[in-house]
């Protein structure tokens, strides 16, 4: 139990934490806008694993692959708000009640995912070649370089959207209060359409820049969606913020306790925590403003 | 009881009666199947349709029940029957433990935090191989015994498991038209009115809910001395999602909707077997269908038939206009 060992759980929690943060964050934009939770986050991110496999299997340069895939998960994710969210939201169905539906659209998903790239585990060429460095004796993959600066990145825009762009602070409004919104002429399905079409790109740059590291598999969903949505509700569920240190905190959580405990203390350790958590602080560990 | 419960009953236990006479034998196996499911059913019915929670973690209480009869009956020798009864208490333990921090919170945490339970569950089952046989899963449960006779054939474990279904119907069906019943949808209406006149909601909720997973406990303790095997590949999310299922396409309002839909989702994948995948991809595009444009499920669409049809054959009689 050295300080190599501890350094490189350390690396290993924050590269796993990172997809989590991407998922939460997309669950908790979708949730700010529509008060649901969505069970079919987990397949945005199996979706752009497995595009990069085929963008860069056909030969495409990796930046070029990247790109394309986040735009393929984007328009995915828009069907996915015009298709499987708007129809439900429009009639008034209870928000519970729409999360069976976002199990649906889960099953769904998984099946196309299944019938395009099939049962295999498929692999993804890393970013910058496979070599490991070693730094005093820990071990870093490249890629989880990719996946740790990627995510930052996309942070860094999300949140420059959100803050300073128009169309992100409509967004705001709507995540606020949809009625007041609307009166200052604000389209509820063209802010339905952005969050769903936000979440897709999260999720992709997850499954893009992980897929190098762990394959990706048909069936890795819904265990994206169950991590990043425990990660969502360990934050606060409505708060982005929230949704960073959760994301981070549940990899860190895995990384030590997969790599102290043994691998199956993991899964235990998660839900331990957020049952503790429910039981505390129902509004999340996240410090802010507490809201619905 | 009233007399629309004794009918609904009468109707049950006569189909019930019927099926092993006109059915080929195979059927009965499935049967046992359908009854199983069914307890499953009534219990998630009883959730959603009077509490208006939803539970995604069925499959977790399924395996805690079915195991922890096993691990009893082989590995202590505890008699099954008895083994049972211990096993439906530790279900309800556990899922008094699950309920407790998920039914704090309104809104949907419980679907959320069930959901959960039941990939724990799956992920505990694997892990604690000493004690459940990991991957391999437990072999050689006791079958349940009547002094000589053995319930081995598939028409004793039928006629075994609708007995309790019939049990459990019969209990649901004076619950969900008495005042408590009503009582109940009033939690699912508005929780505010209902906190106000005097009943306490979470109490409530949290019985149900205990209630449910009891029930779920009973259906696998029931299962692991039929089969007399357990493994980890029957407790999966998508069997959690497949009892959902059947309660939401039979008609979660409705008390015949949890059978109702156990019969459809349990007969159906028998002969989609080998279109596995695709299956539970169509069952996903049914169930957000189902949710738009039949939101009470197919139930209530039966009894209108059913009631019509005996308003034609008690009229074919006599002279009418």
């Amino acid at each position: 139990m050295d300080l190599v060992y501890l350094s490189q759980l350390l690396i290993t929690g924050i590269t796993e934490g990172s997809i989590y943060v991407l998922v939460a964050l997309g669950t908790v934009i979708i949730y700010k806008c529509t008060r649901v939770v969505n069970l079919a986050q987990g397949e945005f991110v199996v979706l752009g694993g497995m595009l990069m496999a085929t963008l860069t299997g056909v030969g495409l340069p990796i930046p070029l692959a990247f790109v394309l895939t986040l735009i393929i998960v984007a328009l995915a994710g828009g069907l996915v708000a015009i298709l499987g969210f708007r129809p439900y939201l429009k009639r008034n169905i209870p928000f519970g009640t729409i999360v069976v539906v976002t199990i649906g659209i889960h099953m769904f998903l998984k099946m196309a995912i299944m019938l395009i790239w099939g049962k295999l585990p498929i692999s993804v060429p890393a970013f910058s070649g496979g070599i490991i460095l070693e730094f005093y004796g820990v071990y870093i993959n490249p890629q989880s370089i990719w996946v740790i600066a990627l995510t930052g990145l996309t942070l860094v825009a999300a949140i420059y959207f959100l803050e300073k762009t128009l169309l992100g602070k409509a967004f705001r409004a709507c995540a606020e209060n949809r009625f007041s919104a609307r009166l200052f002429g604000i389209n509820d399905d063209k802010m339905l359409l952005i969050a769903l079409m936000l979440s897709g790109v999260l999720g992709a740059v997850g499954g893009a820049t992980i897929a190098p590291i762990s394959y990706i598999k048909y069936d890795f969903g819904m265990m994206y969606s169950v991590n990043g949505f425990i990660a969502a509700v360990i934050g606060g569920l409505d708060k982005p913020m929230g949704a960073v240190v959760g994301g981070l905190m549940i990899g860190l959580i895995s990384s030590f306790g997969a790599g102290l405990f043994g691998a199956g203390a993991r899964d235990i350790l998660v839900l331990a925590t957020l049952l503790i958590i429910l039981v505390l602080r129902p509004t999340g560990i996240y410090a802010g403003k507490a809201g619905g | 009881m009233n007399n629309r419960n004794i009918k609904d009953l009468m109707f049950l236990i006569f189909i019930i009666t019927v099926i092993p006479f006109v059915l080929p034998g195979y059927y009965l196996n499935i049967f046992v199947f359908i009854g199983l499911n069914s307890l499953m059913a009534l219990g998630l019915l009883i959730l959603i349709g009077y509490t208006g929670q939803i539970s995604l973690g069925h499959a977790g209480f399924y395996a805690i029940g079915a195991y922890a009869s096993a691990i009893l009956s082989t590995a202590y020798n505890i008699s099954p029957w008895f083994s049972i009864v211990l096993a439906v208490l530790i279900t309800a333990v556990v899922g008094l433990i699950v309920g407790i921090p998920a039914l704090r919170l309104s809104g949907y945490y419980l679907a959320l935090a069930t959901l959960a339970f039941g990939l724990i569950i799956f992920r505990v089952i694997l892990e604690l191989y000493q004690l459940t046989g990991g991957a391999i899963g437990l072999r050689n449960i006791p079958r349940l015994t009547l002094g000589d006779f053995v319930f081995k054939s598939d028409l004793s474990y039928y006629i075994l498991v609708w007995v309790v279904v019939i049990i459990v119907f019969t209990f649901l069906l004076k619950v969900m038209r008495s005042p408590y019943g009503a009582m109940m949808k009033g939690v699912h209406a508005d929780e505010t009115v209902s906190s106000v006149s005097g009943i306490n909601v979470k109490v409530l909720k949290l019985k149900v809910f205990v209630f449910s997973t009891a029930l779920a406990g009973l259906a696998g303790a029931l299962y692991s001395h039929y089969i007399t095997y357990v493994g980890p590949d029957s407790f999966t999310v998508e069997v959690s999602i497949l009892i959902l299922l059947m309660v939401i396409i039979g008609g979660s309002q409705h008390p015949w909707g949890g059978i109702v839909g156990a019969v459809i989702l349990t007969i159906m994948p028998e002969y989609l077997r080998a279109y596995r995948d695709i299956a539970i991809g169509t069952y996903g595009l049914i169930l957000m269908l189902l949710i738009l444009y039949m939101p009470n499920g197919i139930a209530p669409l039966l009894e209108k038939l059913f009631l019509s049809l005996q308003r034609l054959i008690s009229k074919g009689g006599s002279i009418t206009k």
